[in-house]
Order: structure tokens, then sequence, then C-alpha cells
């Protein structure tokens, strides 16, 4: 036997754990490390069941301890105190003496921190939280439920198991009914409380500026910024559109608001890509698409195609779109402003200046173009994440002294030269390549994708797209053990993309195309199905052959029941409606005459005698007898 | 909040509850009632049934499917004659705290409650009764009065009833069988007691008679210009009882 109150106080530590569990990586030490202590205590009291702390104590710590983090909150820093505010608070309540409605509480602040974790981040293991959440919930409200009638109540393990299986029970078919009002009840495009989690996105990687000279080191970020459903393509051909960087201060590229008309037409080479973009919460408000994008579901962009029009707010919130991209490596156009193109900053770098006349004399754009090129790419530099020149001028400390640096470095050389050398250039910050996921069929871009390149206007071909950086050997995921590593994070995230895709991404748009192609099939009964018979007979070849042997199976274990068995398990299952179930060691005589219930004991009686005349006296179960057997079990 | 409405109703479907009470009940005394619950459904158990029958309640915790249970509960009916149980709540507050769904299954049980035993002046008769009157023998065997007969010493007999005399007469133990004392039939004129309280006389009589029967005398009764007339068996017993309890109701 165990008492139902120790059992709800072990249910009760396990959905704080839980809850603290899923939000311990966004609580700071003071409350992590206050969480832990408040819980050693508050396990030391019940079990050693001594001290008793006074509720308005504890409550007015409570109070504290909610003004603290009321205090705490800015605009850009909300969800956070209230977590850590509501840890201590889940522990504070384990201290109380527990009634009924102090459980209540703990659960309804276990449920609170996890929801506000997902105002944070929302993987798919808030699911799994989720799940084992709601299913000790419960276990424990029923238990409350025994709790509020007998406090002191105690309970075999053979009907707390029955208890946990009814808990089970609700728990799943809840499942199918949540499903249900998923699909179902409205919901908005928009969530509204999107800006409660401005502060846990401030990633780096892409940037809607380059700085030159600012850092030595950058730290690579594996922190997913999109994934990219589409057919895979060759990698050379993988780079993704940001930002159009178009002027240069001599130590920072930044973005015009400049505009140009399209006026050209597709090359006929190049391929049409349509891509569907999940883009995470990254707190930037540019897309991304493959270059170069001619068209976005989410809004009709009003720049050119070489501009993308940045979103309409900065994006706090998973967005899904689908681009249109024409992948090629020029974007043909006729006229542009090429004084805005070839802009430097006066008297800057007057060495460079010299080295690239030097390169660029008396040739053809295209020559130049090359001849450049050629020079940054067999002048001996290196890439590197670490070690960056930091200085007034980082670009001429990288040309001609430390000769490493990253993919911000070499592009900006190479668009100054060209620029030097009057070819209008410009840089296109995005990301670079991904890995494709087979299983999701879809392209997994990383914060260390990130990239910047040049695109330079040759008149003959419009824009071009050069990369100067060197290609990169990915020495993380190069090693044996770690592309195991990148497999498995490939396998974890079709999980998480799905999780994306089919729950978090559901909205009212959503709900209206399930809503028309249910109206489409109820307007169209004649559907015509078109499907292989071939191939459809083989499929199911199989499964009809199982189906008709487990059939046969069933008829062969129903026939081995002969009739007169059947009779009487159709009258045992009758006095068990009754609450009388017949032991094994029991005659039919004895059973019956154990009922205590006269009148059914006298019916029964009646139809064990007739049964007994047919069976001991080795009659014949004719169908006449059964259903005169049959008639008297219904009449008991 | 739906699916646990859906299982706090399906927790009091297929619920059938049997009230047993003891063959007599007096008034203003505690009556061990059995309440047998029977879950009759196929595979859930019933969960925290709450069951109240005239305002006192038993609560189930669980009892399995397709079986039954008893709980006992101490009913007390204040006042003699018929009660009538018309129904039986049935409540339930699983799954969870929150709503306490009832069912009202209806009885329509008539219960008779004889009147309240109470020990009272006449009693003292039954005390001194002997002493006035002297006893009479009777044909019963038993082990107070003049001999009926020798016979064979059976194994288990008492040694201070065999006769030695006898014994030595045969060569055979023998055990001598004597007769038991049969108090004379009592008959009890309810007409000519009732004076002042009815109800205290009634209740004075039923336990006269509960008392007489349990000594093993045989009780008669006149009450309304009706004649019981003496017997032992339970049967009359509960018809005297019952005659009283209607006293007067109609």
């Amino acid at each position: 036997m165990v008492k139902i109150n120790d059992i709800i106080r072990v249910i009760t530590y396990l959905c704080v754990a839980l809850s603290f569990a899923s939000v311990a990586e966004h609580l700071d030490t003071y409350h992590l490390v206050g969480f832990l202590c408040l819980l050693a205590c508050s396990l030391w009291f019940d079990y050693r069941r001594v001290v008793e702390i006074p509720r308005w104590l504890l409550n007015g710590i409570s109070l504290v301890i909610l003004c603290l983090a009321i205090y705490r909150i800015t605009p850009e820093y909300l969800v956070e105190p209230i977590l850590n505010a509501l840890i201590i608070l889940a522990a504070i309540k384990l201290l109380e003496d527990k009634k009924i409605r102090d459980y209540m509480q703990t659960y309804t602040i276990c449920m609170f921190l996890l929801i506000g974790s997902t105002l944070i981040s929302m993987s798919i293991i808030f699911l799994f939280y989720l799940s084992l959440l709601l299913t000790l919930v419960t276990v424990s409200l029923i238990l409350l439920a025994y709790f509020s009638h007998q406090p002191d109540m105690t309970i075999s393990k053979r009907n707390l198991s029955k208890i946990i299986q009814q808990s089970l029970l609700i728990f799943l078919l809840s499942i199918p009914l949540s499903v249900i009002f998923f699909v179902i009840l409205p919901r908005t495009a928009y969530p509204f409380l999107s800006f409660l989690n401005k502060a846990g996105y401030a990633r780096s990687g892409f940037t809607d500026s380059v700085s030159l000279g600012e850092v030595t080191d950058i730290q690579e970020d594996n922190a997913v910024i999109f994934r990219a459903e589409m057919e895979p393509i060759e990698e050379q051909k993988l780079y993704w559109r940001g930002i159009v960087l178009d002027r240069f201060d001599g130590v920072k590229w930044t973005s015009t608001s400049a505009v140009e008309e399209d006026s050209f037409r597709d090359s006929e080479e190049s391929r049409k890509v349509v891509q569907t973009i999940y883009l995470e919460p990254y707190g930037n408000k540019y897309l991304f698409a493959l270059d170069k994008p001619i068209s976005f579901s989410i809004y009709r962009n009003k720049y050119s195609r070489a501009r993308i029009q940045p979103f309409k707010s900065y994006i706090f919130e998973r967005i899904r779109y689908r681009a249109t991209s024409s992948v090629g490596f020029h974007l043909p156009q006729a006229m542009i402003d090429r004084n805005h193109y070839l802009q430097v900053p006066d008297k800057f770098a007057p060495g460079l200046r010299e080295l690239v006349q030097d390169q660029a004399a008396k040739r053809t754009e295209e020559e130049r173009l090359k001849a450049l090129m050629h020079f940054i790419q067999r002048g001996n530099y290196e890439y590197s994440l670490e070690n960056l020149p930091v200085s007034d001028t980082p670009l001429e400390d990288f040309l001609f002294i430390h000769k490493r640096g990253n993919c911000e470095y070499f592009a900006s050389s190479l668009a100054v030269m060209l620029r030097m050398a009057g070819i209008p250039a410009r840089l296109i910050g995005g990301y670079k390549g991904g890995h494709y996921n087979n299983a999701g069929k879809y392209y997994l871009v990383t914060q260390r994708n990130a990239h910047v390149w040049v695109e330079a206007f040759l008149s003959q071909y419009g824009w071009l797209r050069v990369d100067p950086t060197p290609p990169v050997t990915d020495s993380t995921w190069s090693r044996t053990g770690s592309r195991v590593l990148l497999q498995l994070r490939l396998i974890l995230d079709t999980f998480n993309y799905y999780w994306f895709k089919v729950i978090i991404d559901y909205d009212f748009s959503k709900q209206l195309e399930v809503l028309n192609a249910v109206r489409d099939r109820i307007r169209r009964p004649d559907l015509k199905l078109n499907i292989d018979t071939a191939s459809l007979r083989k499929q199911l070849v199989v499964p009809g052959l199982l189906i008709a042997l487990s059939m046969l199976l069933y008829a062969l274990i129903k026939v081995r029941k002969n009739r007169e068995e059947r009779v009487i398990s159709k009258f045992l299952d009758r006095m068990a409606s009754y609450g009388y179930e017949k032991q094994g060691f029991e005659g039919l005589e004895e059973f019956v005459n154990r009922v205590d219930r006269e009148d059914i004991r006298n019916r029964a009686r009646s139809f064990v005698e007739d049964f007994e005349q047919v069976y001991y006296r080795d009659r014949e179960f004719t169908r006449e007898t059964i259903r005169r057997l049959t008639t008297r079990i219904k009449h008991i | 909040m739906l699916i646990s409405g859906i299982f706090g109703r399906r927790n009091l479907r297929g619920i059938d509850v049997l009230l047993e009470f003891p063959e007599e009940r007096f008034a203003d005394a505690s009556i061990p009632t059995g309440i047998r619950l029977t879950n009759k459904r196929r595979y859930m158990p019933a969960f925290l049934i709450r069951i109240a029958v005239n305002d006192q309640e038993v609560l189930f915790p669980i009892v399995g499917a397709r079986s039954s249970e008893t709980l006992y509960l101490n009913m007390i009916f204040q006042t003699r004659g018929i009660h009538t149980i018309s129904e039986i709540l049935v409540a339930s507050v699983f799954p969870f705290n929150f709503f306490t769904r009832y069912h009202r299954i209806p009885k329509n049980l008539e219960l008779i409650i004889y009147p309240k035993l109470q020990r009272c002046s006449l009693t003292h008769l039954l005390a001194s009764r002997t002493r006035w009157k002297g006893d009479a023998s009777s044909d019963v065997p038993g082990y107070d009065s003049d001999i009926l007969s020798i016979r064979n010493y059976v194994s288990g007999d008492p040694f201070k009833y065999i006769s030695w005399k006898a014994t030595a007469k045969t060569g055979q133990l023998k055990t001598k069988e004597l007769s038991a004392i049969e108090s004379p039939n009592v008959m009890i004129d309810f007409d000519e007691l009732k004076q002042h309280d009815l109800e205290q006389t009634l209740s004075c009589v039923t336990y006269m008679i509960v008392k007489l029967i349990q000594s093993g005398t045989a009780v008669g009764l006149l009450i309304d210009g009706e004649s019981h007339k003496p017997d032992l068996s339970s049967v009359h017993k509960a018809r005297l009882l019952t005659r009283l309890a209607l006293y007067g109701q109609n």
C-alpha cells in the first residue's frame, strides 16, 4: 500500500524538475543556484518533516521576487526575468505545506514555465516536455481527487496502476482531439505574442553592413538561419542573396536605398528554381533567396531583382515564403548609375590605387577584372577567422601586411580595387552553400554559411558574380567523426523541420487551403483516380494476404470454441455484468447457489438446469436448444 | 475539459447499487446497511464513487470492471413506520476534482422501521415473574428440570449428567436426559397498556417482545381488538413488530 499524498509529492517534484529542464538554459546563474538550493531544502523538509515555514513569510518572499522581476523587465528583455522569477516561485511552492490549491498552483507555474520557454525557442523538444508534463499532471489531478476526499488515503499498487492507466488513456485520447482543434480553430497569420521574444535572437553571422578591422576573431556559429525546400542543385550555384552593400566609407560597407529599374530580360540559359524557405527568427529584416531572385510569395518585390526588398518588420517569428530564382552567374542589365558604384572615399589608400593602376592599365573591362581576380587569388592570401587585422586601415593591412582574412576582406578588397579600376562593383551579403537533407528534401543553411561576395558590372554581361574568397575546407565537418555528427544533425533536423512545417507554420491560410481542398472533393464526386493499377495490385498483395491469413486464423480459433462453450461464455458474461464472477474451481450449480440476489439466482439456476439436461445426458446441442438457452440467458 | 467530461460521464455509467438491510430495523438505532456497488462495465474500473442514501455517504475508491464491492453504512431512522428511499445518489468527482457529476438511481424502496427499543417499567415483570408463578417443565430436552429418560452415554455428555446408578446396574455408561424449564406463554394486552405516552408504550412493548422471544418465551399480542396467539417463530415476531411499527399509521 502506498500513501496517495506521497505519490502526489513525487509527481510534483518531477513536474518542477521537468519545467526546470525546459528553461534551464535561459536562467541566469543566481536564479539557477537559488532554485537548486530551494529545491534541496524542500526535499529535505519533505523527507524529515521537521520545520514548517510560515506561509506569510513564503508569500512575502514570492512577492519580493516578482517585484524584482518586474523591475528588471525592459521591452528588449521581457521573457527571461519572468522565467527566472517563475522558477524560484515554483521552488518556494515546494517549500510550503502542500494543500490541493498549492499543488494546482505549482502545476500552473510549471505550465507557464514551459510555455514561456517556447517564447524564446520552439523546437520539437517542447513536444516531449509537454507530453511528459501533461501525463504527470493528469495522473496527479486524478490522485488529487482522491486526496480531496481523504488526505491520508492509502492505495494498493494494483489500484495505483489502474489509475495511471486511466490517466494515460485520458492523455492519449486528448491527443486526437487536440489535433482536431489545432486544425479547425481559427488562427491568425501574425502571432500576437511575437513581440515577446525579441531578446532571444541576437545572432551573429549575417549583418546588414560589413565593417572591417573591428574584431580579431570571429566565432563560428552553427545556429540554423533558414531551411530551403527544393531539389538539390550544383554546389557552386548555391549563393543565397540577401543584401546589396553599395557604399564604402573606407572601413565599412553599407546599403543605400538606391533603386534601379529592371531593364533586362532573363538570359535563356538560366534555370528557374522555386524554393520554399523557412526563415528562422534571426532578428533582422532581410529575406534570402537563391541568386538571383525573381519573385517572392509574401510580397511583390517592388525593387529590382538585384535588390531584395526588406521585410516590413524585424523577423522575430519564424516565417515561410516561396521564392523563385533564376539561377545564373550574371544579371543582365543595360543601364546603371556608374558613378554610384565607382564611389571610393577621396584619398583612400593611395598605395592600393597605384597597385590597381599597375594591374589594370590599358586593358578591357574583362581583362582588368581577370587581372585583379588573379592578383588576389595568386597573392598568397589565406582565408582565416582568427588574427584579423585590427586597425584604421584594415584593407591595406590585409592586402600588404597580414594577408589573411575572411570573406569580408577578400570581397571588400576586390570591390574597392574594381572601383578604382573603373569597373562598377558592389558587395552582396548572404549565404553560400548549405547541407542538403535528403530525407526532408531541403537545404539546411547555418550561420557559418554567411558569406559576402562581389558583383562587378561589365557592359557586355551586366552584373557578374565574382567570388574572390578562396574555397574553404570546412574544417569542422570534414573530419570523419564530425561527418557522422553532421549526418546526425541533419537527421535530427529533419524532425525539427517537419515540426515547423506542419505544426508551427500552420496558420489561417493553410486552414483555408484545407477547407478549399475538402470543398473541391465534395463538389467533384466523380473524382478520377489516376492510379497505376499494376503497381497498386503489387502493393496490395502482401497486406491482402496478411489480412486473409489473420481472418482465417481467427475463424479457426472461433470454430474450435464449440457451441456449448459459446453458450457458457455468454452466460458467464451475463452473470459478470451483475458482478458475479465464476471462480475456476466452482461448478455451475455451486456458482449459481452463491448468488445472493434471489431473482437472479432463480433465473440463472433455470438456465443451468436446462443446460445440464442437455450436456450431461450427451444430447446434441441443436440450433433449437442453443436458441432456447440463449433466451434464458437474456432473461437473467 | 471535454475529455474529462467524457470520462466522468462514463465513470457513472453501468453502475448498479443494491442496498442490503438487516431483517430487524429499529427506530433511533444505527442500522448497518450494506451498500453493494456493482460495476457492470467490461473494461473501465469505477473510480471514486460516492453513494449517498438519506444524507449518509459512503465512498468506493476503486471497483474493478465486472466486479462488486460492499461497504457498510450506519443508517439511523428517527421514527417508526414506513420509510421510503426513493432514490440513491451516485456522485463522483472523477477524473479531476473540478466538477462533481451526479446520477440518481430511482429505487422506491419501502422500509418498515420498528419502534425504538426502550427498556421500561414493565420489564421488571419479566425479571420477577419466575418467583411469583414457578416454572413449568416441558417435553423439550434440556438441562434444568425433571428426568425425561436414561440413555446410553454418547461421548461429549457432561459427567455430571451420568447416571451412576443406572451405569452400575447395567455395566454400561448411562446418561440422564433432563427436560428444559418452559416459561409460560405471555400475552400482552397492548390496549390496556397504552395510557399516556403512546410512543413510549410502543417502544416498551417492542422491547418486551424482543426480549421474551429471545429468552424462549412465546409472546402473543392483543392490539386494537386483534389477537395474535403466542408463538416463538421469527415470522410471528416480525408480524408483531410490524403491527406495532404501523400502529396508528393506517
